[in-house]
């Protein structure tokens, strides 16, 4: 379990991102956000990225240490993946102020900004990631998964603090229904493509479909939030106590999946086997 | 004389030193200290055939003196084997022990309910002190011999009348190297690269083992024979030597002695019944033998492993005759080697074996050190009570272990001096630490090349570590104490006069030095000839190489080199078990370190994938060797390196570990020994098990 | 011109007996449990030879350095000679390195926290000297080469199972192992 850091980390930041481009989306598409909502949710985003920050730290040796890794953004996208999440943390205190009567257009911008950095952040987690030593990771995919993880704990992190502050965004759970598809087409895709090949593409992919934590993130993760959400939309159901366990399911889901990611992976070695 | 006997270097004080394991190789060393620790070590670029390289388990040292598991100061287990141990003063160990001396003197009349087990942990001559101090009790019970070359000696003694080698060097003057039942790469790493300098002139290497190892591996012919029908095997080439006229009839004639007996039985022995003995074709024997009489010189090296079988020596014999019958022995590159003893004539005088006689008439009981275990539980008038090991660990090493730790309940008192807690320490009442060879002073000498060189101290002894000189001085002066004039073992001398005492000016002579302490400046190849018996001048009684020896027919064994088969499995037991040495470890030393263990982690047991098939087991499984007196467990390993009626396990101490492999050693006694070490030798490999998955 | 220094293995002399691997451990006095070089065995099910040949490999100085180019904090410098060197000082302990290579050359230590591995001895390159495992070798079967001016004839980049050199360009070259004629018995 050495990776949990790294596994609470990726989850959380990635929450926060999908989250604020969520806020900011809802917000140019007309949507009506009280400043107290705005407020609570930036203020809660701030805080959960700052934590997974925070937490990113204890992965490291020397964790005094990692203003260090500034250092070589020419070439690691760990370096950048750090100077991104910086500047979230940055935009974020920014986009937090913002949240006042009046400055809607400056809100706009600032949050159409804040919200690139957010998916640009997740981009450069993603791509630390993608190295040749570990084929299954060496692709697309994990990008993807770290963009799609963003696209469904976000969303749904939104809706679970409107839904508690008595608002609610009609056809956010449609939209969710729809995230956890494709979530669930490309992870299959996924797994797929690792099983029908060779070497450690093949080790990592029967890593993962042999392991309980696949299972169960799939049912916990996938397929109880997608029966939960087409039950709420079918009922209209606006019960915050149903969509904090929605969220709370996918979360855990994330979580279990991330702890697959780091466990499962295979990764290039000598004389192999 | 005096003394500084080090040199410095890059802020480092220097110090020579030479591996005193059982070791072919006896390797010289550095050791770099500063500030008093031991920094690293490297090889003596001084000593002509380790040249400067040492081994896995020599480069692993610095971790062998500061292992957090080494042991520190004396100890004292409240009930032996409990593992409830309590640190104690050197005072109160001495204390212990010198009165349980006197109170057994005084309860028997001798001192022969004293016992003594020491052997090959470290071969440096002033570990002698431990057998000196014995003796200087007077009678005691000693056990002699030894549980790895015996029969060797003797066969070579009855061939030869001595034992000589020559320089590893001269392999390189071979055209045709037979690697006999030997694995260099692992236990004699520093004659590989004369074999590979002989294979690069082209010289032929063959390999002849049950078991395909790391030199077989690089061998140009790998010949794989059952356990134990070397002889067989050696016997059926020199028959067709014979056949097809291509012996050194010149060699014979004039060097030899009983060739036309011994013509006569190989006119009589049958090729095909030997073929089949050795699980190999005619075919080849007939190949094997060309090979072999067109081919001069031949360099034969046998090894210590095909003389552990009940058969081990005859088997050794005939290896022998046939450097005899090609003329081989005496020639530059060629010669059939197995140790040499030429380097080791020291005064060993301060062993006081004048002594071992009492005024009432009694002398020192030699018991079989190979039989250990049945004699100390049946010896009588008076039995053992008080037991002595040093550079020792019977309790994995020797046969029949459940039968020795049985046999240690009835005495009193177990001292174990050690570096580590082994499992003979663990099972001791008091366990003395014990100081390595970078801590004390010592000369070494080896059994295979023809060097030795000096151990200078480095460091200080590890915390309260003391060496077996020092130990046997203390418990001396203690006794004197306690009762003066009981122990007349000389204990106001220093360790480096006891060393002027040891050496004589046949060994100045031979090393060409006028002091040992110039050996601080380099090891010192003794001045014996490169070609062992270039002189042909036989030590046997006929002073020629004899293939008929009264010796041995006084002896009750065969006078000839003559076929004689081994034991067979059952249907009980149907698997040879072998245990031979395993690379990073020397019997039980070494494998504990972490540094090693990481490299070999755990035992593990050899099966061919045949075997493996048969028994439903698969890589790693857990599985079980049994036979009627013990098991052993550990994973499983599935390896084309033996064949499928074979099982091999290297042997080994892991500590932690529930793995000795002695539990299912009957302990047979090997057909011969008793000349040159005082005991038959074990034929470790006359064991048999069965296998099952758990 | 700028060297390119590599290891030149020779299996075909290489005995597995692990000396180089301890010789470096006792020059430097590494933590047990760490191998700056290690001696691996090849095994007969990915490799067509007999069992009994391995592979002693330590860093492999890439062209290519992956942790070189992963390093957050350029605690990886590639000298002039080839030698890449990881700076015990810099380096925070993120262990993206040891994801990176391929070959598994960076180690984390667990006392210090921090990543360390192989430098080729390049302080006793400096002097002129071998590196460690070079000079502790009784078979003489590592040495120092430069890959700019060596004729890389009778040499192989990598065997079955050692990891696509066309990631890192590794600079390191083996002879490969020979084998004899095997007469086994089986009943």
């Amino acid at each position: 379990m050495g990776e949990m850091t790294l596994v609470f980390f990726t989850v959380l930041s990635q929450l926060a991102a999908g989250s604020i481009v969520t806020l900011w989306l809802l917000e140019v598409n007309g949507k009506k956000i009280t400043t107290e909502t705005g407020k609570l949710v930036t203020i809660t985003l701030l805080l959960i990225t700052g934590f997974s920050i925070l937490i990113s730290l204890f992965h490291l040796g020397h964790p005094l240490e990692a203003y260090r890794a500034l250092t070589n953004l020419g070439n690691s996208w760990l370096s950048r993946e750090v100077i991104l999440f910086t500047s979230l943390i940055v935009m974020l205190a920014t986009y937090y102020f913002q949240w006042q009567e009046g400055k809607e257009k400056n809100r706009k911008v600032l949050g159409g900004i804040t919200a690139l950095v957010a998916v640009l952040a997740v981009i450069s987690s993603g791509m630390i990631y993608v190295l040749p030593a570990r084929p299954a990771w060496n692709n697309v995919g994990t990008v993807v998964f770290f963009i799609l993880t963003a696209a469904l704990l976000g969303p749904l992190y939104i809706e679970m603090l409107f839904t508690i502050k008595k608002k609610s965004v009609a056809n956010l759970p449609v939209i969710l229904v729809s995230i956890i598809g494709i979530y669930t087409i490309s992870f299959i895709i996924y797994v797929s493509v690792l099983i029908s090949g060779t070497g450690t593409e093949y080790q990592t992919g029967i890593n993962i479909i042999t392991s309980s934590t696949f299972w169960g993130r799939i049912i916990v993760g996938l397929l109880a939030p997608f029966s939960l959400l087409v039950f709420k939309s079918l009922n209209k159901v606006h019960n915050s106590k149903l969509i904090t366990t929605i969220f709370l399911l996918a979360f855990i889901g994330e979580i279990l999946g991330r702890t697959l990611f780091y466990s499962s992976i295979v990764a290039l070695q000598i004389a192999a086997f | 004389m005096v003394f500084n006997l080090s040199f410095k270097k890059e802020g480092y004080t220097v110090t020579r030193h030479v591996c005193p394991r059982n070791c072919y190789d006896a390797c010289g060393m550095l050791a770099f200290t500063r500030n008093g620790i031991l920094k690293k070590i490297d090889g003596d670029p001084k000593h002509g055939y380790t040249r400067g390289k040492l081994c896995a388990k020599g480069y692993s040292y610095v971790q062998r003196v500061y292992d957090p598991n080494r042991l520190k100061y004396p100890i004292l287990q409240k009930k032996r084997g409990s593992g409830q141990w309590k640190r104690i003063t050197w005072d109160e160990a001495l204390d212990i022990i010198a009165n349980k001396i006197l109170e057994l003197k005084s309860r028997y009349g001798s001192h022969l309910s004293m016992a003594l087990n020491k052997y090959s942990g470290n071969f440096g001559i002033l570990h002698y002190a431990v057998e000196g101090f014995f003796n200087s009790l007077g009678p005691t019970t000693l056990a002699v011999g030894s549980p790895c070359w015996s029969a060797g000696l003797d066969a070579h003694f009855y061939d030869f009348g001595a034992h000589k080698t020559s320089d590893p060097e001269n392999i390189k003057n071979a055209q045709l190297i037979i690697l006999w039942g030997i694995n260099p790469a692992w236990t004699a790493v520093h004659s590989m690269p004369f074999i590979n300098e002989a294979k690069k002139c082209g010289a032929k290497i063959i390999v002849i083992d049950p078991v395909f190892t790391t030199t077989a591996k690089k061998s140009d012919i790998y010949i794989q024979v059952n356990p134990g029908s070397d002889g067989a095997l050696a016997l059926a080439i020199a028959k067709i030597l014979l056949e097809k006229g291509l012996y050194d009839k010149n060699f014979i004639d004039k060097y030899t002695y009983g060739w036309e007996k011994f013509k006569r039985y190989l006119e009589g022995y049958d090729v095909e019944e030997a073929a089949s003995l050795c699980g190999q074709k005619p075919g080849l024997i007939k190949d094997l033998a060309e090979m072999l009489g067109s081919t001069k010189p031949a360099f034969i090296w046998t090894g210590f492993g095909l003389q552990r079988y009940v058969n081990g020596g005859q088997n050794l014999r005939a290896i022998n005759a046939l450097g005899a019958i090609t003329g081989n022995i005496g020639l530059p590159g060629g010669g059939v080697h197995f140790a040499h003893q030429d380097t080791w004539d020291f005064n060993l005088n301060f062993l006081n074996v004048g002594q071992d006689k009492n005024e009432k008439g009694k002398s020192t009981r030699y018991v079989n050190i190979n039989n250990f275990a049945s004699q100390l539980k049946n010896i009588e008038d008076p039995p053992v009570k008080m037991l002595w090991i040093s550079c020792r660990n019977p309790i994995t090493q020797d046969a029949d272990s459940s039968k020795l730790l049985d046999a240690l309940k009835d005495l009193e008192l177990i001292v174990t001096v050690e570096h580590y807690l082994t499992p003979t320490a663990q099972y001791s009442d008091i366990v003395l630490p014990a100081t390595t060879h970078f801590e004390e002073l010592d000369v070494v000498p080896s059994y295979w090349h023809h060097w030795i060189g000096i151990n200078e101290q480095a460091i200080k002894p590890y915390f309260e570590s003391k060496s077996d000189l020092e130990i046997a001085q203390l418990i001396s002066k203690k006794l004197n104490e306690l009762s003066p004039g009981s122990c007349n073992f000389p204990y106001k001398i220093k360790a480096e006069n006891i060393l002027d005492g040891l050496f004589n000016e046949k060994i100045y002579r031979m090393l060409d030095i006028k002091h040992w302490s110039e050996l601080r400046e380099s090891p010192q190849r003794a001045d014996i000839p490169f070609t062992a018996w270039k002189d042909r001048k036989f030590k046997t009684d006929s002073g020629k190489y004899e293939f008929y020896s009264h010796n041995a027919k006084t002896n009750q064994l065969p006078a000839l080199p003559v076929l004689k088969k081994g034991t067979n499995c059952d249907l009980k037991y149907p698997y040879r078990l072998l245990t031979p040495h395993s690379q990073h470890g020397l019997n039980s030393q070494f494998q504990n370190l972490r540094c090693i263990l990481k490299v070999n982690p755990e035992p593990v047991i050899l099966i061919n994938p045949k075997t493996a098939h048969k028994k439903n087991i698969t890589e790693n499984a857990t599985i079980k060797i049994f036979n009627n007196y013990g098991e052993v467990i550990a994973k499983a390993k599935i390896s084309r390196d033996i064949p499928s009626d074979i099982i091999l396990c290297y042997q080994g101490w892991f500590p932690n570990i529930n793995f000795n492999l002695n539990k299912l050693t009957p302990g047979l006694s090997t057909d011969m020994g008793e000349i040159v070490t005082g005991s038959k030798g074990i034929a470790f490999y006359n064991v048999f098990v069965d296998i099952e998955k758990i | 011109m700028a060297k390119r220094l590599s290891f030149l293995v020779n299996t075909e002399k290489c005995i597995g007996c692990h000396s180089c691997e301890m010789a470096c451990k006792n020059y430097y006095q590494l933590d047990p449990n760490i191998r700056w070089r290690k001696v691996y065995p090849l095994h007969e099910e990915t490799f067509t030879l007999p069992e009994r040949n391995f592979m002693s490999l330590a860093c492999n100085h890439c062209a290519q350095p992956e942790c070189l180019r992963v390093c957050p904090v350029g605690a990886y410098t590639k000298r002039k000679d080839g030698i890449v060197i990881h700076d015990h000082n810099r380096c925070i302990g993120c262990r993206l390195c040891t994801m990176a290579c391929p070959y598994q050359v960076p180690q984390f230590n667990k006392k210090y926290k921090k990543v360390e591995k192989c430098n080729m001895c390049f302080q006793r390159i400096d002097k002129g000297e071998n590196p460690a495992c070079v000079d502790g070798c009784p078979m003489e079967a590592i040495t120092v080469i430069d890959l700019n001016s060596f004729d890389e004839l009778g040499t192989v980049e990598a065997f079955a199972g050692f990891p696509d050199p066309r990631i890192t360009q590794p600079s390191v070259r083996f002879v490969k192992p020979q084998i004899g004629f095997q007469v086994r018995r089986d009943r």
